[in-house]
C-alpha cells in the first residue's frame, strides 16, 4: 500500500515537473529506459555502481518488514527513478505522516519551515551535497552525498552516548556544508549535554520503581510503568528536537514533559509506601 | 531574551536543560529567526509558517488553531498564488495570516493588542486599556469583516475566557483546601523548593495559582499541582487558542480537557484526604511519611544535579 503511494506521489511529479526533467533526465543520466523491478534495479546497479546498492543492503530499510526496495522510493518508470525521490514526501508517507513526532520535530525546525514555504523552488535534480539546496530535507542529511546505509548516523540506544567519531565526524561534515565549524560543534555539545539530563531523569524514576519492585505487587506498579513508557517517548522528542533542531521538542514536548513524568512517579510510589506502613 | 532569562525556571534549572529557551526567546534582539540568513526577505516573514518553530506546541498551538480556522484552510489551499512581496494592509491578501493580524502594517510590536492576558491569567476585558485594543480589533477585522460582527466575536471569546476561569478557579479552591488542611504531599518542605524559592526557607507554603506563583512551577511540585499546571497551561490554554484562531474543534477539545483534569483533580484530593485521615489515627505516623516523603522527593540523580548546578 505504501509503495503504491509512493508511487503515486512519483507519477504526480512526473506529472507536474513536466519534459523538462525529463529529457535531461533522458540526455544525461538514463541509458535505460522502461520499467523495471527490484531485481531488475539491483542486477544492473550491483555491476555499474556497488556502493549504493552494497550500502542498502545494510540499512534499515534492506532489513525491514516489508522491505523498502529500490521500486518503493524510486518508483519503477527508469525515466523518472530521480525525479521526486529527494523529497521529503517519499520518507513521510512511511514514516508516521505528518504528526508524527519524527517528521513534526523537522517540519516545525527552521529547516522544515522553509521546506514549506519555498521548497518547490528549490532545484531536485541537484545531488545532495555542496549545500546545494537552501534547506535541507529529509534526504539531504539522511542520504547525504547519496548515501543509501539510510539509518547509519541514528542512534539506536537513547540511554547512551554511544556514536563513534567516524559518525560524529561524518554528522559534523553534513552540517558545515552549511553552517560553521564553531556553531556546529557548539550545537552538538549542547545537544548531548541536553539529553543526559533527559537520562538523569529517566535513571532516577526507574531507579525507583526498581526499589519499589522488591516491596510492592506488578499490579500495584502498573501506573509507574506506564508512566515509564511515557518518559522514553519524551526522551525520543528530546532526541528529535536536538537532532532536527526544533526548540518545541527539545522544551514542551520534551524536559518540562520528562519533568512530569517523574513527578508522577514520585507520586505513585509516595502513596503506594505511605499507605502500607504498619501502623503501630 | 529578557523575558526568558527573567523566567524562575530559567534562573533555577542546569544549564544545560534550558538552552532551548534561547532559540526563541531570542526574537527580541535578534531579526533572522523570521527573515532567515542570508536572504532576509520580508515576504518569508509574512508566511504564516515563519512564525510556527516557536508558536507550536501545548502552551501555544498558535499554529494548529491557525491551520484549522477558516482563514488558515484558505491560505493552505491558495497561499502559494498570492503576491506575498504587498505590504501587510487592506486588499492585499484574501485572507489574513498570523502577521496580518499581530504585525498589522508591518508594525513589529507583536503583543500589543492583547486583551486577554495571553490566557494565563483573568484579567478584566473592558478595562479602559482593553477598550482601546478592543477597537484596535474591530478596526483590523473590518478590512474584511463587518464592524458589528468584529465585536461579537471579540464578546465570544469574553465568554470563552470566563468559563474556562471558572473551571480553573474550581481546581485552585480544591488545591487551597487542601493547603489549608495540609493535605499536599508532599508538601512544600518535604520536596525541593519551587523554583526562585530558598531551599530551607521559614516555613514554606506552596503557591497555589498564578497570582501565587504557579506560572513557573511545573517541577518541584507535587503531583496534583502538576495535574494543575497541565490543566492551566495546556488544556486552557488550547481552548483559548482555539477561540482566538477560530478553530471550534480546539475550543471543545479544550474544554473537554479541562472537564477532565478537574475530574482527576477532585478525585486525587479525595485520595490524598483519606490518605491523610488514615494517618491521623495512627502515633507518630505523620514523622514516617515525612521520612519516606524526604527519601523519595529530595534523592535521585536528576534531583540533585539540578539542586548542585542551578
Amino acid at each position: 500500500m505504501k509503495n503504491l503511494a509512493a508511487i503515486g506521489f512519483l507519477l504526480f511529479c512526473f506529472a507536474v515537473t513536466g519534459i523538462n526533467s525529463q529529457s535531461r533526465a533522458a540526455d544525461n543520466l538514463m541509458p535505460a529506459s522502461g520499467v523495471f523491478g527490484n531485481q531488475q534495479c539491483i542486477q544492473c546497479h550491483e555491476k555499474v555502481e556497488n556502493k549504493q546498492v552494497k550500502n542498502w543492503r545494510n540499512s534499515v530499510h534492506a532489513k525491514s518488514e516489508p522491505v523498502v526496495d529500490c521500486v518503493a522510493c524510486h518508483g519503477n518508470e527508469h525515466e523518472s527513478v530521480m525525479l521526486c525521490v529527494r523529497q521529503d514526501q517519499v520518507c513521510t508517507e512511511c514514516h508516521g505522516g505528518a504528526k508524527s513526532p519524527v517528521v513534526h520535530s523537522y517540519a516545525s525546525s527552521k529547516h522544515g519551515v522553509l521546506m514549506q514555504i519555498e521548497g518547490d523552488q528549490q532545484d531536485w535534480t541537484q545531488p545532495l551535497l555542496g549545500a546545494n539546496y537552501r534547506t535541507p530535507g529529509c534526504s539531504y542529511c539522511h542520504m547525504h552525498a547519496g548515501e543509501h546505509d539510510v539509518g547509519a548516523s541514528v542512534r539506536q540506544d537513547l540511554m547512551v552516548d554511544s556514536e563513534t567519531e567516524a559518525v560524529l565526524d561524518r554528522l559534523r561534515s553534513v552540517c558545515q556544508d552549511c553552517h560553521s565549524p564553531r556553531y556546529v560543534a557548539r550545537l552538538m555539545e549542547n545537544g548531548e549535554a541536553m539529553l543526559e539530563i533527559a537520562r538523569k531523569k529517566i535513571r532516577e524514576a526507574d531507579r525507583l520503581i526498581k526499589q519499589a519492585a522488591g516491596d510492592f505487587s506488578e499490579e500495584a506498579l502498573k501506573p509507574a510503568r506506564q508512566q515509564m513508557k511515557k518518559m522514553r517517548q519524551h526522551l525520543l522528542n528530546v532526541h528529535l528536537g536536538v537532532g532536527h533542531q526544533s526548540p518545541d521538542y527539545q522544551w514542551w514536548h520534551g524536559q518540562p514533559a520528562l519533568d512530569g513524568d517523574l513527578i508522577r512517579i514520585k507520586g505513585v510510589i509516595s502513596e503506594l509506601r505511605r499507605a502500607s506502613f504498619p501502623a503501630d | 531574551m529578557e523575558r526568558a532569562l527573567d523566567a524562575k525556571h530559567f534562573v533555577d534549572k542546569p544549564k544545560a536543560e534550558v538552552t532551548a529557551c534561547l532559540q526563541c526567546h531570542s526574537v527580541a534582539s535578534k531579526c533572522d529567526s523570521c527573515h532567515t540568513r542570508h536572504r532576509f526577505s520580508a515576504a518569508e516573514a509574512r508566511r504564516p509558517e515563519a512564525c510556527i518553530t516557536c508558536h507550536s506546541g501545548p502552551p501555544h498551538p498558535d499554529d494548529e488553531t491557525y491551520f484549522h480556522s477558516k482563514h488558515g484552510q484558505l491560505y493552505l489551499q491558495e497561499g502559494k498564488n498570492w503576491d506575498w512581496s504587498k505590504p501587510l494592509s487592506k486588499g492585499n491578501y484574501p485572507a489574513p495570516t498570523c502577521a496580518y493580524c499581530h504585525m498589522d502594517n508591518g508594525k513589529h510590536q507583536v503583543a500589543d493588542k492583547s486583551i486577554w492576558g495571553f490566557g494565563i491569567k483573568q484579567v478584566n476585558p473592558k478595562s479602559s486599556g482593553n477598550e482601546v485594543k478592543r477597537k484596535q480589533w474591530i478596526k483590523l477585522c473590518s478590512d474584511c469583516h463587518d464592524p458589528d460582527w468584529a465585536s461579537e466575536q471579540l464578546k465570544q471569546m469574553d465568554a470563552e475566557r470566563k468559563l474556562s476561569w471558572q473551571k480553573l478557579y474550581q481546581a485552585e479552591s480544591i488545591l487551597k483546601g487542601l493547603r489549608s488542611d495540609d493535605m499536599l504531599s508532599p508538601s512544600a518542605a518535604q520536596r525541593p523548593p519551587y523554583p526562585g524559592d530558598s531551599p530551607g526557607g521559614f516555613m514554606q507554603r506552596e503557591h497555589i495559582g498564578f497570582f501565587e506563583g504557579q506560572a513557573s512551577a511545573f517541577y518541584n511540585v507535587s503531583p496534583i499541582e502538576r495535574d494543575y499546571f497541565e490543566m492551566w497551561y495546556f488544556n486552557n490554554l488550547k481552548s483559548y487558542k482555539g477561540a482566538a484562531h477560530g478553530d471550534v474543534s480546539f475550543v471543545n477539545e479544550g474544554q473537554a480537557a479541562m472537564d477532565s483534569s478537574l475530574e482527576e483533580i477532585t478525585k486525587n484530593a479525595e485520595r490524598l484526604r483519606s490518605l491523610g485521615a488514615a494517618g491521623a489515627a495512627v502515633k507518630d505516623k505523620a514523622d514516617k511519611d515525612n521520612n519516606i516523603l524526604q527519601e523519595i522527593w529530595f534523592k535521585g540523580e536528576y534531583t540533585e544535579y539540578n539542586r548542585d548546578h542551578n
